[in-house]
Parts: structure tokens; sequence; C-alpha cells
């Protein structure tokens, strides 16, 4: 494997050094372009006029010569503006042209006409040639959102994915077009900036924090479907954001803005709910400007946001609304904090575990970017730019137990359970980027070269609540009277040792030659990855005791003497000698493409062009399990958890066009057809470098052995001498993950038709259609997963078999006789990473745009459909594999609806601004709207009633009479007969739109929708203004209102989540369920009511959380330009 | 002009096409097949009255009424019950039970929070003894959230017929504050059958292959017998002896031990009979 990273790594050098030789340059991602043709009075084209573009902001010169048939291009020009044009022809007046302002990754149209000499020199205002909707550039689906819309519109958290929503086909979370979050591509100046190990989509996903302040970018784009084959590694869409650069005028902005709990409603509907106290501050400054005039230019910005909220809502003492007193009480956690901090009590050690006190959460994060664009000379132009991101967040501890037992009630601050400070941590998500562009054009603007060579370092890892190093303590749980959890302390389960580093980097090229109606473009992609995580969870170990009492007992007694019995011990440790499980590797993906943009006539332009990406993995560094290794899973497939998959070429065709019917630029039908690429999110497969079964061994002492486990505050006291390290896991059964050898990166083929029509001067209607096709999705199986063993009585679906344990743990594939599940039965799941070709989404979008004058906006409906194999938006395999709603077999589910599917959904924004003083006083107002679906889920049983061992996971069957489902009581103190039981669950069915209609057959994955959200948030803006030395200084207020229709009518604007989706929990059989006995009784169901036992009689209630209120957020700047 | 749209024609023909054979693809769940009838399947459950100082109780099997006013000693006939998990409550049949239970139900309660309900097996006879006084305490074992009071005892019952001129018999001790005691079926003085060492709501003793199961029945010829009930050992002080209990052919029955040591009237040391035919 190592021999062909080897090799790709020399083609790509090779292929550099060509790019090096011929030393030249285009339009990426980070710029803009302008093109044209040069005319005579009789619409001839003009060849060798000479055509000058000035960015009048920089004073940044760009110069070329129209072609054979008077045609020019700028191929990579700033983007903004405004440019002035000056067109120079012997024998003819000088025309010049200003005003021209263009996009990111668009191109300006600028035709120009000239005269001969005798006439007056030709000055033309351009109303504006934005490179707007109606442009020969533009073929698949994209939307851009410039400086003045960040500038001006709603976002509570100033992030710029509160601006990418905007664009029609977005969904819920970062998501596009019902495909996962996880498989957009961000960039920054062309600068991998998404998350690509996965953990989230964007970084600073965990802490809260947003990659890059809005106040330091100049534009971003979202392509769906951009058929320019330079734009790569995405199959949901391409983010693309650039930033701002210094001009020839120093300006500047220093900003505050606020949000606190007074700025929320304390009412959900009519309900008084007040949130608990918070303060959320976001200040920083900008700062652009010149170091040499027309040559060199920087651009600064810093930004700082703070959070904090009380960790302890529920304090001691406490009672609730109920009247009920919280089970925490001063008494017992300041005994047991006394017996603790204190050494003597009967043992020799003491140990801090912080405060049962209230402390405050904190989250922070502070950003920093430096740009600096150097115009070398008419021909290069040199960026360099670096951003930095330090973003942290206190959260409490996890619930989970891991691979040992939750403890009962989980761990967070409830009214039963209060931890101690200690054992909360802070996630650190840190971000280093530096990326350079070298923008060239030679040859008499005949070829243009774009080099781009980026780092990027993530560093994302855990420590203690505010800052402090995980304690070296074991943690403990201390159930309380009511059974559930009271208190704990020691290190948080899943923080020691916790971290992951991410180093990208980055080489592109881009080489384009302009001949005639040709515009060839040959070009690399290439990215380089190492990846260095740990996890190891419940390293220090975990004890629960049934009281304080049983716990300071245990820790207390002298040696000899009896002392209480843990209710649980386990602690999981490194099974390898010298190994900090830690799990490094490497991976690279090169890209490659060629492409013609061929200008066919005035009307017609068309693009096409071929892309190769190739993924390469080095397994170098990884482990070989001799024992799973040797086993065969269905089929009789062999699984080497120690090989990474070979490299595949993965080719994208793509055929882009646009059509300008009338040749008038008032109609416009573009489009294309082709493949896209992406990457999967590399946890995916990360996730086999980790879970191989070796790294950890596991001790969990049971019966007497429990018993007999002393509290030990040593974390490593029960872990056992290491061995020889001989390849074989050390747990009796054991989790691998596994990717197929031929695994391949999803492949979309993505078709986008659209039309846009230009009604009067100011408006555009658009109506676009994209199919997206799933050639390579991914999906995950349990090759470890028996065949089912017969079909669920009284249901249909298939039957797994039961587990009948392990029986010979030296055997490499102890197999029982029997019908168990588990092919291998040491194998808990081998689940293997592997492509499907099933899966689609169509969106089809409606919009009006008002794209000029004081009041500009957009209106878009869009109906998307979006079906998939496995819902693709977890991090780890298992979550993938579990989180996916089925009925058939969790190993080959059918297609079902997207996660992230929203079918309906309208977006709009709207601006208007005036002036109310002269020179003194302005005034703006804008607004967003978006209407949809809050969310869609599924329906489920709770627990597991086709025995394939995923809980919640089952689609519920809806029945139409009581003799289709077998009820019983929910538990002992249930007070309904069986029949009144059905005629609870018989009117919910009824009350629920979507399950009446689908009585007699089975829920659908995601097939049930929240009910509609609208979504109005405002921002109003006041300027005033005065000049100073010639600078304009301005003090903007700005006031943010985010669901104004609830602070209208606290009733309005609300969004409602599920009462319930895992409607009917399964409780058993009728009859036992065993290995060598496979049921053939029905499943049994219980009906929970609501906690105050009044029959669960609604769908859908309130979500008490921010989304039902009205927030509103003031802000503060100061603005010299 | 012409070639260009040709291009034109052809792109937006082949859109056209993929569009058409790209419309929305179905699920395709799989059929269900539901039942179209109530379940076959059922157990059977009968209530007994053992506790000494419980009212008359009204039995419920998922809260549909199995039994009324049944008093102490007395028992319920056998009820039809599904099969899988079955709620199992008892109420005083007029006013509250009384005592730490207060006007709470007496459940059946299981699992690590007590709030879980009992697995009826198919095909399977039960009987539930009512045990314990009002006043049990709470018991303070880890995490428990047993109320105290009055608690429900299952065994499960083998209903097969005696041979001919036979009965068939079977021992629970359910008297709380007795000792462990011994228990012959005497005919005259004769021993007809022995429940050896049985203690406080005991339901069986040893493990794996010492495993003795005390609902098991022992066959026993019909007739009228006297039961002794003796304590600290087979041969020591008579406890208590109840003459002239007739157990007759091809009936099948429960003796149990009731009733309080020291207690007078309904609570007093006792035999309770319970036919299971």
């Amino acid at each position: 494997m190592m021999r062909k990273f080897t090799l790709l790594r020399g083609a790509l050098g090779f292929l550099v050094g060509i790019l090096f030789a011929f030393q030249g340059f285009a339009q990426g991602v980070t710029t803009s372009s302008i093109n044209g043709n040069v005319t005579d009075a009789k619409g001839e084209g003009l060849p060798g006029a000479t055509i000058v573009a000035i960015h009048v902001p920089s004073g940044t010169k760009y110069g070329t010569v129209s072609n054979v048939s008077g045609r020019y291009v700028f191929p990579a020009v700033r983007v903004g503006g405004p440019y002035k044009l000056t067109v120079t022809f012997v024998g003819y007046t000088d025309k010049i042209k200003e005003g021209v302002i263009t996009s990111l990754g668009a191109a300006s149209n600028v035709d120009v006409k000239m005269s001969e000499e005798g006439t007056l020199l030709d000055e033309i205002k351009v109303v504006s040639t934005r490179s707007d909707v109606i442009n020969s550039d533009r073929t698949g689906a994209s939307t851009n959102i410039r400086r003045e819309q960040f500038e001006k519109l709603p976002s509570l958290s100033r992030s710029f994915t509160d601006f990418s929503t905007l664009t029609p086909q977005a969904g819920p979370g970062f998501s596009f077009g019902g495909r996962s979050a996880l498989f957009n591509n961000f960039s920054i100046d062309g600068a991998t900036s998404n998350n690509v190990f996965g953990l989230s989509a964007l970084p600073g996903g965990q802490s809260g924090a947003q990659p890059i302040s809005v106040d330091a970018i100049q534009e971003l784009s979202v392509s769906l479907a951009p058929y320019d084959v330079s734009q790569g590694s995405f199959t949901g869409a391409g983010i693309n954001a650039i930033t701002r650069s210094g001009t020839n005028d120093l300006q500047g902005s220093a900003y505050l803005f606020n949000r606190n709990v007074n700025l929320i409603n304390e009412k959900v509907g009519d309900v008084s709910s007040p949130l608990t106290k918070f303060a959320n501050n976001n200040f920083g400054f900008r700062l652009g400007g010149a170091l040499v005039k027309n040559k060199l230019f920087f651009f600064i910005n810093a930004e700082r946001e703070t959070r904090n909220d009380p960790a302890v809502l529920f304090p001691a003492d406490g009672v609730g609304t109920n009247g009920v007193a919280y089970q925490q009480t001063t008494s017992e956690l300041k005994r047991l904090r006394d017996f603790l901090v204190n050494t003597g009590n009967g043992k020799d050690w003491s140990f801090d575990p912080g405060t049962y006190e209230n402390f405050d959460l904190e989250t922070a994060s502070t950003k920093f970017l430096a740009r600096l664009d150097w115009n070398i000379n008419d021909n290069n132009k040199f960026t360099i730019r670096y951003n930095q991101m330090d973003s942290f967040r206190d959260i409490p501890p996890s619930g989970s137990g891991g691979p040992f037992s939750a403890p009962p009630g989980g761990r967070s601050n409830s009214n039963n359970a209060l931890p101690f400070s200690n054992s909360y941590y802070r996630i650190n998500n840190n971000l280093k980027n530096v990326i350079a562009e070298l923008n060239s054009s030679f040859g008499k603007s005949k070829f243009a070269n774009n080099l781009q060579v980026g780092y990027s370092a993530f560093r994302d890892f855990r420590q203690a609540a505010g800052g402090a190093d995980s304690p070296n303590f074991p943690l403990v749980d201390i159930v309380g009277p009511n059974g559930n959890t009271l208190t704990s302390f020691g290190a948080e389960p899943f923080t020691p040792n916790n971290r992951l580093d991410q180093d990208i980097i980055q080489l592109n090229d881009k080489f384009d030659m302009f001949l005639g109606k040709h515009t060839i473009t040959l070009g690399t992609a290439n990215e380089f990855y190492t990846f260095y995580n740990v996890f190891t969870q419940l390293v220090k170990g975990v004890y629960q005791y049934g009281s304080v009492n049983d716990f300071i007992g245990a820790a207390s007694a002298g040696a000899g003497a009896t002392f209480p019995a843990p209710q649980q011990y386990g602690v999981q440790y490194i099974a390898i000698p010298g190994s900090t499980g830690a799990a490094r590797w490497k991976t690279a993906q090169f890209g490659f493409y060629a492409q013609d943009k061929f200008n066919v006539n005035k009307k017609l332009n068309l693009t096409y062009g071929i892309r190769v990406d190739i993924p390469s993995f080095n397994d170098d560094a990884l482990l070989q399990n001799a024992v799973s290794d040797s086993m065969s899973f269905t089929g009789g497939e062999k699984i080497a958890v120690g090989k990474l998959p070979k490299s595949t070429p993965l080719w994208s065709p793509r055929i882009g066009f646009n059509y300008d019917v009338l040749g008038d630029k008032k109609i416009q039908l573009r489009g294309g057809t082709g493949i896209f690429t992406g990457r999967i999110p590399f946890v995916w497969v990360s996730n086999q470098v980790s879970n191989n079964g070796l790294f950890f061994g596991a001790v969990q002492p049971t019966g007497a052995a429990l018993t007999a486990t002393r509290f030990n505050p040593n974390p490593d006291a029960y872990v056992p001498t290491l061995g020889e390290f001989k390849g074989r896991p050390l747990s009796q059964t054991f989790t691998i993950n596994s990717t197929v050898p031929n695994f391949k990166f999803p492949q979309v083929w993505r078709s986008n038709v659209a039309a846009d029509v230009q009604i009067g001067t100011d408006y555009v209607a658009t109506a676009e259609f994209i199919y997206t096709k799933d050639l390579n999705a991914v999906y995950i199986r349990d090759a470890n997963l028996a065949n089912p063993v017969g079909t669920v009585a009284g249901d249909g679906r298939p039957l797994f078999g039961a587990v009948s344990g392990v029986t010979d743990v030296t055997g490499n594939a102890a197999t029982l006789p029997g019908a168990d599940r588990r092919l291998n039965d040491r194998i808990v799941q081998a689940l293997v990473l592997d492509n499907i070709n099933k899966g689609y989404s169509t969106s089809t979008t409606i919009q009006f745009q008002k794209v000029r004058g004081a009041v500009q906006g957009s209106i878009a409906y869009t109906y998307t459909d979006s079906k998939d194999i496995n819902g693709q938006s977890g991090s780890t395999a298992g979550g993938l594999f579990t989180g996916n709603a089925i009925v058939s077999t969790p190993n080959l589910p059918n297609l079902g609806f997207a996660n992230n599917l929203s079918p309906h959904r309208v977006v709009g924004y709207v601006s208007y601004g005036r002036t109310l003083i002269k020179n003194v006083l302005a005034a703006s107002v804008q607004a967003t709207y978006q209407g949809f679906n809050n969310f869609n889920f599924s329906y489920v049983y709770g627990s597991s009633p086709n025995s394939d061992g995923i809980n919640t996971n089952d689609l519920i069957y809806i029945p139409r009479t009581q003799n289709e489902i077998l009820l019983t009581t929910t538990d002992a103190r249930d007070t309904r007969t069986v029949q009144e039981i059905w005629n609870q669950l018989d009117t919910y069915i009824s009350q629920d739109k979507y399950l009446n209609s689908r009585r007699g057959q089975y829920a659908e994955r995601n097939g049930a929708l929240a009910p509609w959200v609208h979504r109005l948030n405002t921002r109003v803006l006041f300027d005033v203004f005065t000049n100073v030395a010639g600078k304009k200084n301005t003090i903007q207020l700005s006031w943010e209102v985010f669901n104004v229709l609830n602070l209208i009518n606290t009733k309005s604007g609300l969004a409602q989540s599920t009462s319930r989706s895992a409607l009917l929990n399964f409780v058993g059989y009728e009859t036992a369920h065993t290995a060598a006995a496979p049921t053939t009784g029905r499943p049994i169901f219980t009906f929970a009511t609501n906690p105050d036992n009044t029959p669960l009689s609604s769908s859908y209630v309130n979500d008490p959380g921010t989304s039902s209120r009205w927030q509103m957020q003031l802000g503060i700047r100061y603005i010299f330009n | 002009m012409k070639i260009s749209n040709k291009i034109y024609s052809l792109i937006v023909a082949s859109m056209a096409t993929a569009t058409v054979l790209t419309s929305c693809e179905s699920t395709q769940y799989p059929d269900p097949q539901p039942a179209s009838a109530a379940s076959a399947l059922s157990a059977r459950v009968l209530f007994v009255n053992a506790s000494p100082d419980a009212p008359a109780l009204n039995f419920f099997l998922n809260n549909l009424a199995s039994g009324t006013n049944i008093a102490t000693g007395a028992s319920t006939t056998y009820n039809t019950a599904p099969v899988g998990q079955v709620q199992l409550k008892g109420k005083a049949a007029s006013g509250n039970i009384g005592g730490l239970l207060g006007s709470a139900d007496l459940l059946f309660r299981a699992g690590a929070t007590n709030q879980t309900n009992f697995t009826m097996v198919t095909a399977t006879n039960y009987t539930f003894f009512v045990t314990d006084t009002l006043n049990r305490a709470r018991p303070t074992t880890l995490g428990a959230t047993d109320p105290g009071g009055p608690r429900f005892l299952s065994v499960t019952d083998n209903l097969a017929a005696p041979a001919q001129g036979n009965t068939h018999v079977r021992f629970f001790h359910l008297s709380p504050n007795a000792p462990a005691v011994w228990v012959n079926v005497l005919d005259g003085t004769r021993v007809i059958a022995s429940f050896a060492n049985r203690t406080y709501r005991a339901i069986s003793t040893g493990t794996g292959a010492t495993l003795v199961n005390f609902a098991n029945f022992t066959p026993i010829a019909a007739g009228e017998y006297t039961i002794e009930v003796r304590t600290g050992s087979a041969t020591g002080p008579v406890a208590l002896s109840v003459p002239r209990v007739a157990l007759a052919n091809g009936k099948i029955y429960t003796l149990f031990a009731r009733g309080l040591v020291r207690g007078t009237g309904d609570r007093a040391l006792g035999a309770g009979i319970t036919a299971h035919n």
C-alpha cells in the first residue's frame, strides 16, 4: 500500500513540475472573472484591442488583449469591486466602463462596442454588471451571499451557516438537497475547512464555535451542481467562503453584540418557563488597508465570543415545582466531600472532587485572521492568509456507561443527581490554517495559472471543566435512596487522553489556456491527511456504590476488614504493551482534471470535462487481529482489520450548458449532468483503525469477585499485568470495524436543469430541478449477523436468533450450534463499510428575486425528496448501523427518507434601507423567513422485537384492530386494562395524520413530519455618521429579533417536537426466544401514559428550547471607511 | 448554429430522459403479516390471601378483576391470564389496605426499581400468595424501592391429575414470625409425607442437582390426615397440630402455615389449605 502512495506522490510531483514549467494561470473558487466581446460599430469582433481592468479600491491592475474574435477574459480577479475597464484600440476612441462588480466563482460579462476616432471619449457608468442570476457562466444551482448581506441580515450566532440557509435547497443543519451535512465540502479561500474527520460537519462543532467571523468574509457561495470539474470533494454541496482583502483606503470596524436571558421570551406558548441565566458576548474588530499603495494590502480580524451558563440548575436541598424535594442534599454531599478532601478517616489518601455548589460552565472562542495581498506585477498576484480558532465548552459528565452498564438516571444534574465539578469536562476545538495562492497570467494573457498551497491543523482534545487536567482518579457513581444516581466524582468516563489531531496539507494547481472560443483547463487538487486519535474510554475505571455510606465504608475499611461491595466496577485498559491507545494513520486524495469551456456562439456556452479522484490509504501502522482475521463471516467473507481499502480511481465526467434563448440575456436555460465524487468523513475509516478488538481489554468482576472488589483510588489497581502482545484480543467478546477492500468514496450522478427569466429590469424568476442518483452510496452491514431464523409472529418481519454466549475464548471461531445471531460468538458485531448504488434525491425550486433597487429580496419554495439506504449522518460506524430505522434486516435496509430531508421549504429575505437625515442618519430593515417542517422522524419500537440486538431501530407496524397487537400494562403502577390501553393507542393513532394513514402498514423511516415552523427574523440597523478628516465615521446600532411572530403573539412561532417517537415498547414475546428454540410467540408491547398518568393523546408538544421563543440581540458597531 | 442547436437538443433530450427515468423510488418495505385474531396463548392464575392481617382483598390481572373479597386464608379460582408481562394487583375489598402500604395497592414488583411486572409462561398455572403483615418494614436494601407491607409470592402449579385413589399435596411456610418448620402429614402416628426444614416464604432449596422445588406436589393416598408442624428439628416441639384434614381422591392441595406466632383470632398460627381443582 505504501508503495502505491509513494508512486502517486511521485506522479503528482511530476505533474506539478510540468505546470511550474509552464509558469502559468484561472478562475477558481477563490476568485472571479470578467469577460466579454470587443466589437466595432457594426458588431464585428475587434482582435488585438487592449483591455485594462482596475480594481478601484486597491488599484490592482489586470491587462489583456482581445483574441481573433474580439473576445477577452480576465480569468482571476479579486471578488468585489468596483472595477474600471478601459479599452483602447488604434483608430478608435478609448472606451471606459465603470462600476463593474464581480462575484465569487462566476464571471461578469462586459461587452464593449468601440466607435471610430473623432468621437468623444466614452465613459459609461455600468448600472450593475454584478454577475447576477442571468450569466453565461452559470450552469448548475448555486447561491451567492455577499458581504452586504452578511453585514445586514439577522444572525444571532453571527455564523455563516445562518446565511448559507438562504440557499433554496438548504435543509436542516448545514445540509443541502436532503443529503448529509458530512458530505459537504467547506473551504475558506480554497483551504479545506470542514471537519474532514467528521465528528461534526464544521470545525468548532463540539464547542459551539464558528470557524470564521462573518466580519472577515467577503463572499460565500453554495454550489450544488457546479459542472466545472475543478470543483470537487463533495456529494452534498460545495461551500466556498473567501475572506476580505485590504484596499488603498484604511477601513475598519469594532463591534460588540450581546444576548442574555432577559432578551428571550420567558414563556413557551402561554406557559411560563424561564430559561436559566446566561450571558453571551461577541466582540471584535477588523482592519484593512494598504502597506504599499496599489501594491501590498493587509486585512486583519479578531473576534472573541464568550458565554457563561450556570452548571447547577437543581441545587442540593432544592424542591421541584411538584413539591417533591430533590434527592441531593447538602448534608450527604458535604459529608462525602469532607471525607474525600481530608486524609485520615480510615484512609491514607485524599482527593478533591470539586464543588457541588453552583459554578459557571464556560463556552468561549477566539478567532484571528490575517491576510496579505501582494500585487507583484500586473501578471502575478500573491495572497497569503492565516486564520486561527481556539474554542472550548464545558460540558456535564456523560451519562453513558461505555462498555459497562450506564448509571441509573444518568450523571448530569437533575432532580436526582448533582455531580461534583471536577467530573465535568471541557471540549477544546482548535484550528490553525494557512493558505497561500499565486495567480499568474502570461503569454499576453493567453495562459493563466493558479497555485494554492495550504496547511491546516485541527486540534480537538478534552480537559476537566475549567481547563484543569482530568483527575487521575476512578469515576465513582453513587446511587441515592430513590434508585437513581445521586452524585458522581472522579475522571469523566470519556475524557482522559481523549484527543484528535488532524493535519491536512493541500496542493492545488490549475492551468488555463485561452484558445479562441475554447478555454482549456488542466488542474490537480491534492490533499494529504494525517490523523492522530486517542479515545480511551473508562481507562480510569468506574465504581458504582449503593449509597454514600457504602462508598465511605468501602474506602475507609482497614486491611482485612469487611467492606460494602460496589454494585458495579469496571475498567478498560490498553491491551498493547507500550501503547498509549493512539491510532495514527495517513491518507491522501489526489485529483486531476481537464476541461473545455466552449463558447459555442453568442447564445450557447458549454462546459465539459473529466476529473479523476484517487483516494489512497496508508495502512502501515494498522494492527492485524489474528483471531478475527482467521474467522469466516457471512458468505465466507474474510475480514482483515489491518487492511484499508485499495486505491480506486473515481472518474467524474461532467457537462454543463448555458443557453441565452433570445440572445438578449432575458431568458436563460442552464444545467448539466455529471458525476460528483466526495469523501467520507474519515472517522468512518478511523473506526476500523481503533475498533480492531486489540486495543483494549476490560476488567469487570461479577458475583463473588465483585463483592471482593475493594475501592482503590489508584485507577490502575485492577489492571492486569500485560503479557507479550500476540495480536490476539484480550476481551472475551469484541466488535470489529472494517472496510471492504474495493471500497469507493461516495459518488453521485447529478443532473440539473433550470430556467431563469428576467422580468422587467428588477426581477428574476427561476425554476430549477436537480436530480441526484447515488452511484456509490456508503452503507454499513454487520458481517457477523446470521440470517434470520424466522419471522416475527403476528408481524411478518424477519426474526433474528438469540445470543447463546461464548464457549471457547481461546479458540478462534467457536460457534455454538443453534440459531445464534452471531456467526462467530466472540464477535459482537463485525461492521463493514461497503458501497451500494441505491439512493437518490430530487429538489425542485421556484424562486423570485428582486435584484435591484432600494428594496431587494428573494423568496423561494423548494420541494425535496431524498431517500437513502443508510442515514449517513453519524460519526461512528456503529451509530450509522444502529441508528438506521428498519423493517427488514439491518444488513440491507429498505430505501428510506433521508435524515436531512425537509420536503417543503420556503425561504426568503428582504432588505430595505434609506437615509433619514442626509449625511447624518440612515436606517435599514432586514428580514429573513424560513418555513419548514421542524424535522422528520421514525416511529419505532423501544427495545428490539426483531432480536437483531439493536434497540430502538425497528419501525412499528400500525395496527388496524386490537387483534393485530398484543398490549400489556407498562409496569406495576399502570392502572389501565388492556382494553383501555388499546383504546388510548387507537385514539392516538387516529389523531396522528401520518399514523392513521398508514394503518395496516409499517411506519417508514423518517416518514413522519413534525409540524410546520414559521421562522421570521428581523434586524434593524441605525447608522449615525459624520465625516472626520475625509473618513466616514459611523456608529451603528443593531437590533435583531429572532422569531418575530413569537414576539407579536407568544402562541405563534412555536416549534414542536414529538411527544414520543418510540411509541410502543417491546417487553418480550409470548414464548421464550432462545438460540436453541426461536420463539413462535407474538411480541408484546406497552403503550405508556404520560408521567402524570394521563393518556398520551397528542403527537407533538411545544419545544421548550429557544426555537419556540423570540430572542433578541443588541449590538453596537463603530465603522470608519 | 446548426451544430450548436443539435448539441443543445441533445442535452435537453438527455436531461429530460434522465428526469423521467429517475422519478421517485418507493421504499418497498415488505408486506406485513399481522395477526387476525387475539392470542391463543394463555396462563392461569390463582390468588391466595395468606397474609396474617390483610383485609379481604380483590385481585386484578392487568387491572381486570380476578377474584373479589378474598378473606385471609381464602383463595380465588383459577383466572385466565395473558402470557408475557402481566401486572398483578391486590386492593382492599373495601377501604384501604392500611399498614405501611396505606392506601396503596399491593403489587407484584420485580426488577431494580420494583416496577417490573410478572412474566407469565404459556400453558402454565400459577398460585400467587399474599404474604407478610401490613407493617412489614420497608427493606433497607440498597436501591430498593419496595414500599414494605404485604407482598406476593408466586409458585407454579403442576395440575397433572393424581393417580386413582391419590391426592396431591405440597406445603409452604407463610407465617412471617415463625421459625423454620418440619411438617408431617400423619395417618394416626404414621408419617405419610413430610416437608422438612421449611423457612418462611422459601419455595425451593439447593441448586443444580440438589435443587428441591417446594412447588412440586407429593402424591399420597386420599384420606383424612393430621397435619403436624414442628419447630427446631424433625423431632422438635410440636407447634401446631391440625386434625382431620380431608384430602380427597383426585384433588390437588397446597397446605401452608399461616397466622402469627402468638397471634390470636384470625391471626392465630394455623394451617391454610387451598384446593387447586
